[in-house]
């Protein structure tokens, strides 16, 4: 999984991608091609890298110097194509010589900010013997032509243009262009030396480019630096921001919640309307985040890196592939059973497994997924409407709150008497406030008096 | 000449032909070569493409466009690429065109280019912002005139007109069709707040109503405006056509009876007849505009692509009389000034 696929599978990703304010192409592609990484120790180093840049960032002595790099940064340009050209053997025109010079005299001035900042993690090799073969005027300013410089036979013919007649002026101008191409070839060659260093520096600009848009948005979204263990994830009031935004929007408020993960199977229980799917939705979030590098939504978080995230949230389009929901499902849990037996450590999320089908059997294969699980030892998460009597570890959301004021609960205020946080549970039996929480957001008399009856029977 | 400093007092300037052969090239390379004796920093760039050695309609070989020393230019990579200059490349976009990128260059000698600028009109906005950077004091761009072009010449603060017997070899009637055009360049501008509003909507018909909101009228067409009688004025009577207008839509918002504002991106969006444009506006109509240019100039070219050639000192006169403005001969005025080029050209031609 690299980072543009997570985009497509994590919900939630997208938006905090959107928020990114990556200031280049380069950048941008750089951040999509950004690998899964399933190493404690790779991990940890890049998270040292990112704590020290947010240290310098929290810095008021270098803010300036950020501003700087920001609008260089900008400046950047995606000049990957060029580069394979000149490693290709190609000769480089006039618009390629002035993008490589350009990208050099602006990659030296990121340098030397960077040097002054002593950001030292990033490799940033010079480039002023690129610099030097593309600026025989010595004036540093990112323009190009082939200069008078490069031959002395150019500096003639040229002079003899100005004062040519009119036909006289066609032979020249072929003359001149003859000449030129061979400069051109000849500066080609001293450059194709150094492509590949220059490939190593945009990738490394990019990196840059990203890394900074990274620290800023741990502060405008109040991200979170993680920690990596090899037993448990334990994560401390993590939030969804994409839900939190768009519960704020409403004037309310996300309940940040807490959870642990040992490697084996939790089973969750909870009423309708208890936050079980997006529970999910940010372990998942949380999880992808921090294997990307990036920190995330919580106040602490302490993560076990898996090799895969699995998560069936049952919210894809099912219908386009023409397979039921249910179809659809089991090819999922059928796609995370091979891949465990196969010995990936893998995160496993599933919401509400089996609900598409009858009581009877839906019951039945969670307890044979639950067991399957078991046995492997699999860090998974599964929601379930159903009461469940396999022994393993249980949480139960504590749910719905009784009002104690006189304010009448609708689907309006619901959300303010509902209690998301998790707790350990030895019971089996699950809530039955599904009726009760029709009846709340304003479902007609008529079906629930008729649906009361036949619980009654 | 009054003419160059009123060009200079503009930050930006396009030159429109109203014909094929009206001497809009010709109106270029004048204003050109007077400006490279000047010390001033001019851009030069063009909407679309133009610059193509011969016209491709009626075969009559058109002055190239020569780019004076010093002066900075804008043109696509591939036209880049066929320049008769030296050049030095002062920026390349990163946007494309059909053509490539947008490469900005600063001649280093004088020569030939074929111009192709952007292709859209917040594309040329942006661009004559960029000059400012690079210490341009006037962009003056070789604007084209046409239904199919997105990108409209009425983007810059100024325009000067080229216009001729090729339009009409008649001295009235080509008056008359020339100020026409004037009357349509200088058509009352919305008020700026709306026009920010307007200029984002790229397709369709809108409606706006009394607290200036916009509302999508959703017909996808103006000729489908008149199927639609019932809708059309349910947010009120202002009404903007993101395209181009026709007789047609005037015709049928005047028998509506209900003093319509009628709104359009700019002049080069109104394809309506005199007498269907009076009639518009006496019946108590508006039309207004999004953007809006001042005509400084009107350059003149009595010879038709036919060999027809009006009398030039006559329609010089009628024509500054019924426009008010400075009008030039083109052909006079580059030869009066001893142009080289253009003196090597005729005699060419012989």
């Amino acid at each position: 999984m690299n980072f543009k696929q997570a985009i497509e599978q994590i919900g939630g990703l997208k938006y905090i991608v959107g928020l990114l304010n990556i200031r280049s192409s380069a950048g941008r592609k750089f951040l999509l091609s950004l690998p899964f990484l399933t190493q404690k120790d790779e991990l940890e180093k890049i998270f040292d890298e990112s704590e020290l840049l947010f240290a310098k960032w929290n810095d008021d002595n270098t803010r300036r110097a950020f501003s700087v790099l920001e609008t260089k940064l900008s400046q950047l340009r995606d000049i990957s194509s060029t580069l394979r050209h000149l490693k290709e053997r190609n000769v480089m025109d006039d618009v390629e010589l002035f993008e490589i010079k350009h990208f050099a005299l602006l990659s030296n001035a990121i340098r030397e900010i960077k040097e002054e900042m002593e950001l030292t993690y990033f490799r940033i090799p010079d480039l002023l013997q690129v610099i030097d073969i593309l600026d025989p005027e010595q004036k540093r300013i990112p323009h190009f032509y082939i200069y008078d410089q490069y031959s002395s036979e150019l500096t003639e013919l040229r002079k003899k243009i100005n004062q040519a007649t009119l036909s006289d002026k066609e032979t020249i101008l072929f003359e001149t262009e003859k000449l030129e191409n061979n400069i051109r070839r000849e500066i080609s060659e001293k450059l194709r030396p150094h492509a590949k260093t220059m490939q190593q520096v945009l990738s490394e600009l990019a990196r840059l480019d990203v890394e900074l848009a990274k620290t800023e948005q741990v502060v405008t979204l109040s991200l979170s630096k993680p920690d990596f263990s090899s037993e448990n994830t334990e994560i401390k009031e993590m939030f969804h921001p994409q839900v939190a935004f768009a519960l704020s929007q409403q004037g309310k408020a996300f309940q940040k919640i807490d959870i642990d993960i040992p490697t084996q199977p939790t089973l969750i229980t909870g009423a309708n309307m208890a936050g079980k799917s997006v529970l999910l939705k940010t372990v998942a979030l949380i999880q992808t985040m921090a294997q990307f590098g990036f920190y995330v939504p919580a106040a602490s978080a302490k993560i076990v890196p898996v090799e895969k995230i699995f998560i069936s949230a049952g919210d894809g389009q099912d219908e386009m592939n023409g397979l039921s929901s249910f179809a659809s499902e089991m090819l999922r849990i059928n796609e995370m059973i091979s891949a465990i037996k196969k010995g990936t450590k893998a995160l496993v999320l599933i919401d509400e497994l089996a609900r598409t089908t009858n009581p009877t059997e839906g019951k039945a294969i969670v307890c044979g997924m639950l067991d399957f699980l078991i046995e492997n030892g699999v860090r998974s998460l599964i929601t379930t409407h159903y009461s469940i009597h396999l022994p393993c570890r249980k949480l139960r959301v504590k749910g719905f709150i009784e009002s104690k004021s006189n304010e009448k609960i609708d689907s309006k205020n619901i959300n303010n008497y509902i209690d998301y946080s998790l707790e350990e549970t030895t019971d089996n039996e699950v809530p039955h406030e599904a009726i009760k929480i029709a009846e709340i957001i304003g479902v007609d008399d008529d079906i629930l008096e008729r649906t009361k009856k036949y619980l009654k029977k | 000449m009054p003419f160059i400093n009123d060009i200079l007092s503009h930050r930006s300037v396009s030159i429109v032909g109203l014909e094929k052969n009206t001497g809009k090239t010709e109106t270029l390379n004048y204003v050109l070569n007077r400006l490279k004796a000047l010390n001033t920093q001019i851009a030069l760039t063009s909407i679309g493409v133009d610059g193509e050695q011969k016209d491709s309609v009626t075969q009559t070989p058109k002055p190239e466009i020569v780019i004076p020393k010093g002066m900075i230019f804008v043109t696509s990579e591939t036209h880049y690429f066929q320049k008769k200059l030296i050049a030095e490349i002062l920026d390349v976009s990163e946007k494309r065109t059909a053509l490539g990128r947008l490469i900005t260059a600063r001649a280093l000698s004088e020569g030939k280019v074929i111009l192709s600028g952007p292709v859209e009109t917040e594309e040329i906005k942006k661009l004559i912002d960029e000059m400012d950077r690079l210490g341009v004091q006037t962009t003056i761009v070789d604007g084209a005139l046409s239904r199919l072009s997105l990108a409209s010449p009425a983007v810059t603060d100024a325009l000067i007109l080229a216009t001729g017997a090729a339009l009409s070899a008649n001295i009235p009637q080509l008056v008359r069709e020339t100020a026409f055009v004037k009357r349509l360049i200088e058509l009352p501008r919305v008020e700026a707040a709306l026009a920010e509003k307007l200029q984002s909507l790229n397709q369709g018909l809108w409606a706006i109503d009394s607290e200036n909101r916009v509302h999508d009228l959703e017909i996808p067409s103006v000729f489908l405006f008149d199927k639609r009688e019932t809708d059309v004025f349910r947010f009120g009577t202002r009404i903007y056509v993101s395209g181009a207008i026709s007789d047609k839509i005037l015709s049928f918002l005047r028998r509506q009876n209900k003093k319509v504002e009628l709104i359009v991106s700019d002049f080069t969006k109104i394809f309506v007849t005199q007498k269907e444009f009076n009639a518009f506006l006496r019946s108590g109509n508006l039309l207004k505009t999004v953007l809006r240019s001042r005509l400084i100039a009107v350059t003149i070219n009595p010879v038709a692509p036919n060999g027809f050639v009006l009398d030039s000192e006559t329609l010089q006169r009628e024509m500054k009389k019924a426009l008010d403005v400075p009008v030039y001969d083109v052909k006079k005025m580059a030869i009066g000034n001893g142009e080289e080029w253009l003196i090597n050209k005729i005699a060419n031609r012989k």
